[in-house]
């Protein structure tokens, strides 16, 4: 079943396209990497997916559904800045989120703050960069969603951070049962857990296909491929 | 359910905001009273006049804060990637000014009751429910101008404040002449009847129920044009 089908995508900031002629599907239960350097669209692209920002032209479905009230229920977003009321407590985030979705898994939660060592009676504006991204991945993971939108889950955050929302992603991921999109520049560290890759440069598709498949084609590593592309 | 999570959420944040501008009016108007203290007649007006003005501005601060913050805080994202459309995003904000205006309305209505009793001691009258309602309107019609005014200003993304202050100019324009074009409609509503007595010389007075209806009316449309604009327009 196709979980996300895109057809001819274009996004226009005043004369610049930060995506065009964008044209692909994604199947349910799969976990996608959209790869490219900094402006190269990412961001642009999981924004109209999770409903945030509109298409200036082409279409875009989320289980036949245009992306708005309806698609917000089923797609759990992860912003790659910080998006969180910074006078709340990290608890009482996770709280106010809880009470929006009826996905929303407490078992899910507690395990998740546990494991990423989140420090919930801490206000936002008190943790670290570090321990934000953590935060963000349990607000994002700790719904039975059917699509998730990770926007640069990696970026600008310790080396044991990315190692604890790495694991936690791999912890998390249920299969067929959820499909999964992250978008990251930090190829190196997400690749093993991609199933299908997506290259972008300058918002558009350079590169797409089975992350296997293209390691046997190339003989080469995703990370290696994404060198050879932009460097 | 949702609706009251995010108003408590408005609440919360707004807290602070509400508490010190009253306790600043508040104090403010001691410091005159106490300053002034056998006061001329008339600076009972001049004072509740002023003291009206003051929390009226602050309606207006705070009607662009409540969406600008969203802005400053990047907490937009957030707020747009919860499964609630225009409409609930805009009754819980209205909610939340409707809340605050009718703690500005008891400050204003008791502070203006006060200086008078003390300007004019021994008035008997019957206008605090009308002036009550009058001031509540204007409140919350200038909260959620300011958070119209504002919403637009935001789905721009270029000449945001230029186009934002045309704007503005346009519509307080506009809504005076609509108010004047109307004028004949709501002289026919019904009217609260006023006494004052003072010192045995008793006058009549009547205030028209339109003056606080279209107020209220035009609040009800803003908060339709802003539901629109966050639905249709808005954008991280």
């Amino acid at each position: 079943m196709k979980a996300i089908v895109i057809e001819n995508l274009g996004k226009r900031f005043g004369t610049l396209w930060a995506v065009r002629d964008l044209s692909f599907h994604i199947d349910e239960g799969k976990i996608l990497g959209i790869c490219g350097p900094n402006g190269s669209g990412k961001s642009t692209l999981l924004k109209i997916l999770a409903g945030l920002l509109r298409p200036t032209r082409g279409m875009v479905k989320i289980y036949g559904e245009n992306p708005g009230k309806h698609t917000k229920r089923v797609v759990s977003y992860m912003s790659e800045i910080d998006y969180l009321y910074p006078w709340m407590k990290a608890g009482e985030i996770l709280d106010f989120a809880a009470s929006f979705y009826e996905d929303w898994d407490e078992r899910k939660r507690k395990d998740l703050v546990n494991f990423l060592k989140i420090e919930e009676d801490k206000k936002i504006r008190e943790l670290s960069r570090g321990m934000r991204g953590r935060l963000k991945i349990a607000l994002a993971l700790s719904r039975r969603a059917k699509i998730y939108l990770l926007d640069e889950p990696l970026s600008g955050i310790d080396l044991s951070s990315r190692a604890k929302i790495l694991d936690a992603l791999v912890r998390e991921y249920r299969g067929q049962e959820e499909t999964m999109i992250i978008s990251t520049h930090l190829v190196r560290e997400a690749e093993p857990l991609f199933e299908e890759v997506i290259f972008l440069k300058e918002g558009e598709i350079i590169l797409r296909g089975d992350a296997d498949e293209l390691r046997e084609t190339h003989g080469k590593s995703i990370t290696e491929i994404f060198l050879e592309y932009f460097i | 359910m949702k609706i009251l999570r995010l108003y408590i959420k408005e609440l919360r944040e707004n807290y602070n905001w509400m508490l010190f501008s009253l306790l600043a009016v508040i104090a403010f108007d001691i410091f005159l009273l106490v300053r002034i203290p056998s006061m001329q007649k008339g600076s009972a007006t001049a004072l509740s006049l002023l003291t009206f003005v003051v929390l009226l501005v602050l309606m207006f601060v705070k009607g662009y804060r409540i969406i600008k913050r969203e802005w400053d805080w990047n907490t937009k994202e957030f707020l747009l990637s919860l499964p609630l459309n225009g409409f609930e995003i805009g009754l819980a904000k209205t909610l939340e000014l409707i809340t605050e205006a009718m703690l500005y309305t008891l400050v204003a209505t008791g502070l203006f009751l006060l200086i008078l009793s003390r300007d004019l001691s021994g008035i008997k009258h019957n206008f605090a429910l009308p002036l009550f309602l009058v001031i509540f309107s204007y409140f919350v019609f200038t909260g959620v101008y300011a958070v119209f005014i504002e919403t637009f200003s935001l789905t721009l993304r270029k000449w945001r404040k230029t186009i934002g202050f045309m704007v503005f100019v346009i519509l307080t324009y506009g809504l005076a002449k609509l108010t004047n074009l109307l004028k004949p409609v709501m002289e026919k509503l019904p009217s609260f009847k006023v006494t004052i007595d003072y010192m045995g010389q008793i006058t009549f007075q009547h205030i028209n129920m339109g003056s606080f209806i279209l107020p209220l009316i035009y609040t009800v449309l803003l908060y339709i044009c802003l539901s629109l604009l966050i639905d249709k327009k808005m954008e991280v």
